[in-house]
């Protein structure tokens, strides 16, 4: 504490020095050190956020999802220059995706005095990814403009149904809607694989994401007898990197 | 739905993954073992300038590097290939173009050194497109004539007025993007008439009429030998000029550097002392890490200039407000004389001049003069103010040609240094003014033994640098230099960490948080004209 507390002070003194004099110009070298710059130096590593929709494209009309859907993601990723045009990258993620979907699969278990609100999965993933960073013209110490291609693996750590339905009960407890969460989902494929491509501009990106494994196990047979119906298999986004 | 989904994306990655391979033919440079069978004669292709710069520099005359490339093998490759754009002899290569059948068949040969593809990029060169916010606020207007003025009486214009220098027989080679009005523009009329441009050539359209293409040739040649009435614009208004058109204004292949290089063999051939070269490669085409002296092909030439005893002169770059910061290729070799640029308004650094050191350490830039400058305004026939490090470079390059004058025994290694010492801040350097703007006075009397004019003070923070004599508040002419405090602290291998400039306020010059010293650096501190040197360590 007493460390931290003379650091303080030195620096609000040294601010002080600086201020009170009539710097004009200063420049701190260390800032053009090459290893803490942009990608364009041989490896670089970058965090970011990513936001996606998730179309309203499932493969039958029992299923769909609806608008609503979405996937939200944190991650890091890093690259490794081969040359002025192609970079090989790496990342590791977070993702959750909230599929809302249309259908009430407990319609015939519960009493009419309840009302169907809204259901929907999420999944939790952890996601492993690798691919080819593309630099498209501009070059230098700036992200520039690329193209990422990539394939990876999820693993869906926690999978979760939730049914939210209006029921009398509730309402005496004195809330809106009751909401059912079902977990351990044993007809669920928890991993899954993806290819998917970025295109951005410095630090913006638009991606897409592409679900090429199905997200039911076949063997499974579940929601009143009948298996789920896959899910729409694009994610359409913006992700920032910082 | 499904399969139209993945129809799509298979066909986007097939057609980027193809639209390299579509293009049948591609630029490639080439480079040969040796001459074989290649003949040259000195006496009959070189000027006798050049030759007498060869015995000047102690140079053998007949050095592999002067003779063609081999015949027998430019022979074996025109065979093979389509087209061949370029030679250099100073590199023993041909730039081609081929498919990959014909590159396969290349590659075989025995007598290939060397095969690499050449990619596309755009120009970049080093005039700020509009005026930077720094000087916006200003009324430019009423001191464009005080601009015109100092641009050459901070180098020097009354001394070597004094002395008789316009830089008689020195021959500068202007390689730039085009000189679009500049055989008709009153402000370099008397170059023309009197037939100081000796040559001029356009190495993009391969004839003989650089005067197209771009203004910035015109406004750089201004800024070397322009005069405006009675007011000379650079110093070297008696040089003779060799003009190259190295440029293209739009995307094409990596053939700008190709021509720099081609004009800089011209430039030899043709017994340039000098080459001004205000064009800066960067961002567009290349990394940091390129930028070390030795990666870009016109790095290379310039070495390969520097060689054959030219001196070379770059701007630094106008990087140093954008993400990129550093200077550019050619301004990165070690052997090329880099420009920085400062303001007249001001007395230091532009905001946009590129900042030192190259990707290998070694210090840049080398000096600095104006990066505004009133110049030749090709389009107009008239002149206005123009921001860049491009025109630093060719007000210094004017100063570098009266040099020559005065001292036309110096190797361009000496001469290099002595400009270096000339210098107002020298022995003082900083990675944005270099040893900044020489002066005549520094180039004819040296660097004078100053008195010292500060002494060091610590305090618990802080490390004081006090005057011995409080400083003036008069007004400084733009013509002089304020007086400013330069301090940097300079770590291990003598890079600077961080350096400033600081405005003195009576006695103090300067305070400088001693959070900046450990045991293993230092600080340097300059002020007119004395530099000294503070270690934490000397306390011990």
């Amino acid at each position: 504490m007493m460390r931290i507390s003379l650091f303080l002070f030195w620096l609000m003194m040294a601010f002080g020095q600086i201020t009170a004099q009539s710097t004009v110009f200063e420049s701190d070298q260390s800032r053009l050190n090459l290893k803490q710059k942009g990608p364009n130096t041989n490896y670089f590593q970058e965090g970011y956020l990513a936001y996606g929709l998730i179309p309203s494209l499932g493969e039958t009309d029992s299923a769909q999802t609806v608008f609503g859907s979405f996937m939200f993601a944190y991650g890091t990723r890093g690259t490794v220059k081969f040359n002025r045009l192609l970079s090989g990258v790496w990342g590791l993620e977070y993702n959750r995706k909230s599929y809302r979907i249309k259908q009430d699969s407990l319609m015939n278990l519960f009493s009419l005095g309840q009302e169907h609100k809204q259901e929907r999965f999420t999944w939790n993933n952890f996601r492993l990814s690798a691919g080819m960073r593309f630099q498209l013209g501009k070059t230098g110490n700036a992200r520039g403009n690329f193209l990422m291609l990539m394939a990876d693996l999820e693993y869906g750590a926690w999978v979760n149904k939730f049914i939210e339905r209006k029921d009398p009960a509730s309402q005496l407890m004195g809330s809106g809607s009751q909401e059912y969460r079902f977990k351990q989902l044993n007809y669920v494929s928890r991993f899954q694989s993806n290819l998917s491509c970025r295109i951005g501009m410095n630090k913006f990106a638009l991606f897409a994401r592409y679900r090429m494994s199905d997200l039911w196990k076949a063997s499974e047979d579940v929601n009143n007898g009948r298996a789920f119906d896959e899910f729409s298999r694009l994610i359409i986004g913006l992700d920032l990197s910082f | 739905m499904n399969r139209i989904i993945l129809f799509t994306l298979a066909s986007l990655l097939l057609l980027f993954f193809c639209s390299s391979s579509l293009r049948a033919q591609d630029k490639y440079w080439l480079a040969f073992t040796d001459k074989q069978g290649a003949k040259y004669n000195p006496f009959e292709e070189l000027h006798p300038d050049a030759i007498e710069r060869r015995k000047r520099e102690g140079l053998d005359f007949y050095d592999a590097t002067d003779f063609p490339v081999s015949p027998i093998y430019f022979q074996a490759i025109t065979a093979l290939v389509d087209s061949i754009s370029m030679t250099s002899r100073w590199l023993n290569a041909v730039v081609c173009f081929a498919n990959q059948d014909q590159i396969a068949q290349i590659e075989a040969l025995p007598f290939v050194a060397e095969l690499r593809l050449m990619s596309s990029s755009e120009v970049h060169i080093s005039q700020k497109e509009k005026m930077p916010q720094e000087i916006d606020d200003l009324n430019l207007a009423a001191r464009y004539e005080e601009v015109l003025k100092a641009q050459t009486e901070l180098l020097g214009l009354a001394r070597f007025r004094q002395e008789g220098i316009g830089a008689k027989g020195v021959r500068v080679a202007v390689l730039d993007a085009g000189f679009t009005g500049a055989n008709t523009h009153q402000c370099l009329q008397k170059l023309f008439e009197s037939g100081q441009i000796e040559k001029a050539y356009d190495f993009v359209g391969k004839d003989e009429n650089p005067y197209h293409g771009s203004g910035h040739g015109t406004a750089v040649l201004s800024c070397i030998a322009g005069n405006y009435g009675d007011q000379i614009m650079g110093l070297a208004v008696d040089a003779s000029f060799l003009l190259a058109r190295t440029e293209r204004n739009f995307w094409e292949f990596a053939s700008e550097e190709e021509h720099w290089l081609e004009a800089a063999e011209w430039a030899d051939r043709n017994g340039a002392h000098l080459i001004n070269s205000s064009l800066g490669y960067t961002k567009n085409r290349y990394f940091w890490e390129d930028m070390d002296g030795q990666t870009s092909l016109a790095s290379r030439a310039a070495n390969m200039a520097s060689k054959k005893g030219i001196l070379v002169l770059s701007s630094a770059g106008n990087d140093g407000d954008d993400p990129w910061q550093i200077i550019g290729a050619p301004a990165d070799a070690d052997s090329v004389l880099a420009i920085g640029g400062i303001s007249p308004w001001t007395g230091f650094a532009a905001s946009f001049s590129s900042f030192g050191p190259n990707a290998a350490g070694i210090s840049k830039p080398n000096i600095s003069a104006f990066a505004y400058a009133m110049c030749a305004d090709g389009k107009e026939n008239e002149i206005s103010l123009m921001p860049g490090t491009s025109f630093a470079s060719p007000l210094a390059a004017g100063f570098v040609a009266c040099a020559k004058q005065a001292f036309p025994n110096l190797s361009w290694q000496e001469m290099f240094d002595l400009v270096q010492r000339s210098g107002h801040l020298y022995p003082y350097f900083d990675e944005v003014h270099g040893y900044g703007v020489p002066s005549a006075n520094r180039l004819f009397d040296g660097v004078l033994e100053v008195d010292p004019q500060f002494e060091f003070k610590r305090n618990i923070n802080s490390i004081e640098v006090l005057l011995l004599d409080e400083v003036s508040s008069d007004q400084v002419k733009m013509s002089e230099h304020p007086p400013y405090v330069f301090w940097k602290v300079v770590g291990k291998e003598g890079r600077t960490q961080h350096f400033a400039v600081v405005l003195p306020e009576g006695k103090l010059g300067a305070s400088i948080p001693s959070g900046f010293l450990n045991k293993e650096n230092y600080l340097q501190v300059f002020y007119s004209g004395y530099m000294n040197t503070y270690r934490l360590y000397d306390e011990n």
